[in-house]
């Protein structure tokens, strides 16, 4: 149980490749921390940088209150769980858990205990004398958990652990991992690309771009509050819509104004849109599917933020139904309940929930709010 | 200190000794030569010692339950004398490592083969290791061998070991009793590569071959295990564990000269074009090739929309001139990336 800090950390491989710039975190015992983004942005490099699998070019890492930067990797007493783990198949559940002890001379009575104590939080103690061959996919990624808990750690470092399952056991495995994690009462720091699994896993998220961090918040802040485009459009599914357009004012009312759709701001948002020098500047507007409605009640509660729209395909999914528009060249997706009847071909009107808007300044694509 | 002819001439050379068996010999058990089988008019014979399992063959009849019983007795001694030969055999093993490559040769000569005694039995398999960064070599070896030895202990096989400070070979001997265990030199290969990485953090390369026959090959393939294992690095493969005819060609690429490696790469990705591209050039090209040139699985596996994959290809095609959908352009630009990679050494 740990507290890590990364402070100024970097990242650089030989020809100029930065692959992580300035990382700084203070991550809390007992955390669970999620680093989210698209491929390529540094997620596996900083997880990597904190077990010792790769030097850090820059920065200090500090683990409890050590800096760790020069401390070998088995000595920072962390356990890392792969994606691709090969459990050892000449050796039985127990073994394979056992083995890393044995190795390290632990006397067996210790040996012992331990693996029948992660079994057991692993529901796996009735499988301890199997060989892996006659496990099935689920419970061998327990057993690989469990080769991780027996050394009692000071923080769990993971990296896609899911990402070889199949979508069925990856959804199971993900509500697995959240519970161990409140049951061990450790720190830890897991690595997706899965927007989702960040979501529903993380106490907070770090997403990260090009190897920058580019917010660090709780799920529901990150949701509710993008710092800026990027974020607003990796997190959420489907993604937020974007249009590209301009705040205009005209007898102290401001608007939203793009190709063939307009959009009254409410008034609680003008003081930040002047204090940000917005006004008349190209912005991006952003909302997300699901606060695009189109029941009557909404738009007479946001006049303002009634439009209209081709509706090009409609896809059922249960209890809810999308809806993909073209509004003047620009493509939206709408989330709305299933009830509605509106059909391909149709074009329906809808509003905009002016109280879920985001506006984002086009130029430096930072939130404005 | 009795060397097997001093043995052997103990007994009036009634018996000699191998270390490999006919083929139709190795199909038996190991308890029925234990015992002593007949095969074309002679006695082949199992003698169990510390170092693994020694053959000897005699003329039926011709040797006593005594004159067995004797040479049991002094195989011990020959034990003792055995850590001389294995810094004898283990020495052709290094000798040959350091052979220069340019690439690997079939022509390797070990002069004086008979007279060597291995401290094994043939057939076997042997797994060459490596650490992905050189610099860990010192933790490396203080590492492998404790890893090798629990593994060795599991699976309940002889192992040797010759050690380099950056490539340690792994020598399994492959009786019938190790095939019935439903393993492979692939799975042995694998899990000393994850047992390092999770036990040692320490990232390994394996490279592995199957059903070794006699000392002769197994130089030969010690050397091309320590090519392949530096054609993979230099090419900075992912794969952690390959095969003796694993890397393709990877490997007609490596042994290419390093002047063709510079002319060649800068000719078709000169500086400029891989500046202004930056890291989505390799990212792009590497996994569009791995795919097949599969647009729709390349964009997937990048997480990209298909159109902004279908861009950064037009992109590239711009800069370099090479349309990476056409089979030749892709390789040609493949290519030209692994030796960047290597930084055309
Ligand atoms: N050894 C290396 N030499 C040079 N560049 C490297 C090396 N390893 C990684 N990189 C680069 O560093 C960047 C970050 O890589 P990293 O593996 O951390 O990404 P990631 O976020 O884990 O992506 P993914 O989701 O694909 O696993 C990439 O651009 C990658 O090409
Ligand atoms: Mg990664």
């Amino acid at each position: 149980m740990a507290e890590l800090k990364l402070s100024h950390i970097y990242k650089r491989y030989s020809g100029n490749v930065v692959a992580v710039t300035d990382f700084n975190l203070d991550i809390a015992d007992k955390e669970f921390i999620v680093l989210v983004g698209p491929s390529g942005c540094g997620k596996s490099t900083t997880l990597r940088m904190i077990a010792g699998l790769e030097e850090i070019s820059d920065g200090d890492l500090i683990i409890g209150s050590k800096r760790v930067n020069d401390v070998p990797p088995k000595d920072r007493d962390i356990a890392m769980v792969f994606q691709n783990y090969a459990l050892y198949p000449h050796m039985t559940v127990f073994q394979n858990m056992a083995f890393g002890l044995k190795l390290r001379h632990f006397p067996k009575a210790e040996i012992e205990k331990r693996v029948h104590e992660a079994a057991k939080i692993l529901d796996i103690e009735h499988l301890l004398q199997r060989k892996p061959k006659a496990l099935s996919g689920g419970q061998r990624q327990r057993v690989a958990l469990g080769r991780a808990i027996v050394r009692e750690p000071q923080a769990f470092l993971m990296d896609e652990p899911l990402s070889n399952l199949d979508a069925k056991l990856r959804v199971q495995m993900r509500t697995e991992i959240s519970k161990l994690h409140k049951r061990l009462q450790t720190t830890f720091i897991y690595v997706t690309h899965d927007q989702t699994e960040a979501m529903t896993m993380g106490d907070r998220i770090v997403v990260m771009k090009d190897g920058f961090i580019q917010q660090v918040a709780t799920p529901q802040e990150i949701y509710n509050h993008p710092k800026n485009l990027f974020v607003a459009g990796f997190i959420g599914s489907p993604a937020m819509n974007f249009i590209q357009g301009t705040i205009k004012e005209e007898g102290g009312v401001l608007s939203f104004t793009a190709n063939g759709i307009s959009l009254t701001i409410p008034e609680g948002r003008h003081e930040i849109l002047r204090q940000k020098g917005a006004i008349n500047k190209p912005v991006i507007l952003g909302i997300r599917p699901e606060n695009i409605h189109d029941e009557p009640v909404y738009a007479q509660t946001y006049p303002g933020g009634v439009f209209e729209a081709n509706v090009d395909v409609v896809e059922h999914m249960g209890s809810e139904m999308y809806l993909f528009m073209d509004v003047s060249g620009q493509q939206l997706t709408a989330r709305i309940v299933a009830r509605s009847d509106v059909k391909v071909g149709d074009r329906p009107k809808l509003t905009v929930d002016m109280s879920k808007l985001h506006i984002f300044d086009k130029e430096t694509e930072e939130s404005i709010f | 200190m009795i060397h097997l002819d001093t043995l052997s001439r103990t007994v009036d050379q009634r018996i000699r000794f191998v270390h490999q068996l006919p083929i139709e010999v190795r199909k038996i058990p190991l308890a029925e030569l234990l015992e002593g089988y007949v095969y074309q008019e002679e006695v082949w014979h199992a003698f169990r010692t510390q170092r693994g399992v020694l053959y000897g063959i005699y003329q039926e009849h011709k040797l006593s339950h005594r004159e067995i019983a004797l040479i049991e007795l002094l195989l011990l001694d020959y034990e003792e004398s055995a850590n001389r030969k294995l810094e004898r055999w283990q020495q052709e093993l290094i000798d040959a490592i350091h052979l220069p490559i340019e690439a690997y040769s079939e022509r390797t000569k070990i002069e004086d083969l008979d007279a060597i005694h291995v401290p094994f039995a043939f057939p076997i398999v042997t797994i060459g290791l490596r650490p992905k960064d050189r610099q860990q070599a010192s933790h490396f070896i203080n590492e492998i061998k404790g890893i090798i030895a629990s593994f060795a202990e599991g699976f309940d096989l002889t192992y040797h070991v010759v050690v380099e400070p950056t490539f340690v070979v792994c020598i399994i001997e492959w009786t019938e009793e190790s095939k019935t265990l439903e393993l492979s030199a692939e799975t042995i290969a694998s899990s000393i590569v994850d047992g390092m990485l999770r036990e040692a953090f320490l990232e390994v390369r394996a490279v592995y071959a199957q059903e070794i026959l006699d000392f002769n090959a197994l130089v030969q393939t010690v050397r091309r295990m320590l090519f392949l294992a530096l054609a993979a690095e230099g090419f900075q493969m992912e794969q952690p564990v390959i095969a003796i005819d694993g890397l393709g060609i990877h490997e007609l690429l490596y042994s290419a000269l390093p002047t063709l490696k510079k002319q060649y790469g800068l000719r078709v990705l000169p500086e400029e074009a891989t500046k202004l591209l930056g890291v989505e050039l390799e990212q792009t090209v590497m996994t569009f090739v791995e795919n097949d040139l599969n647009m729709s699985e390349t964009a997937r596996q990048l997480y990209l929309h298909r159109n902004s994959l279908l861009y950064r290809i037009e992109r590239i095609k711009e800069v370099t001139g090479y349309d990476i959908r056409r089979f030749s352009d892709a390789a040609t630009v493949w290519a030209a990336l692994l030796f960047h990679r290597e930084g055309f050494r």
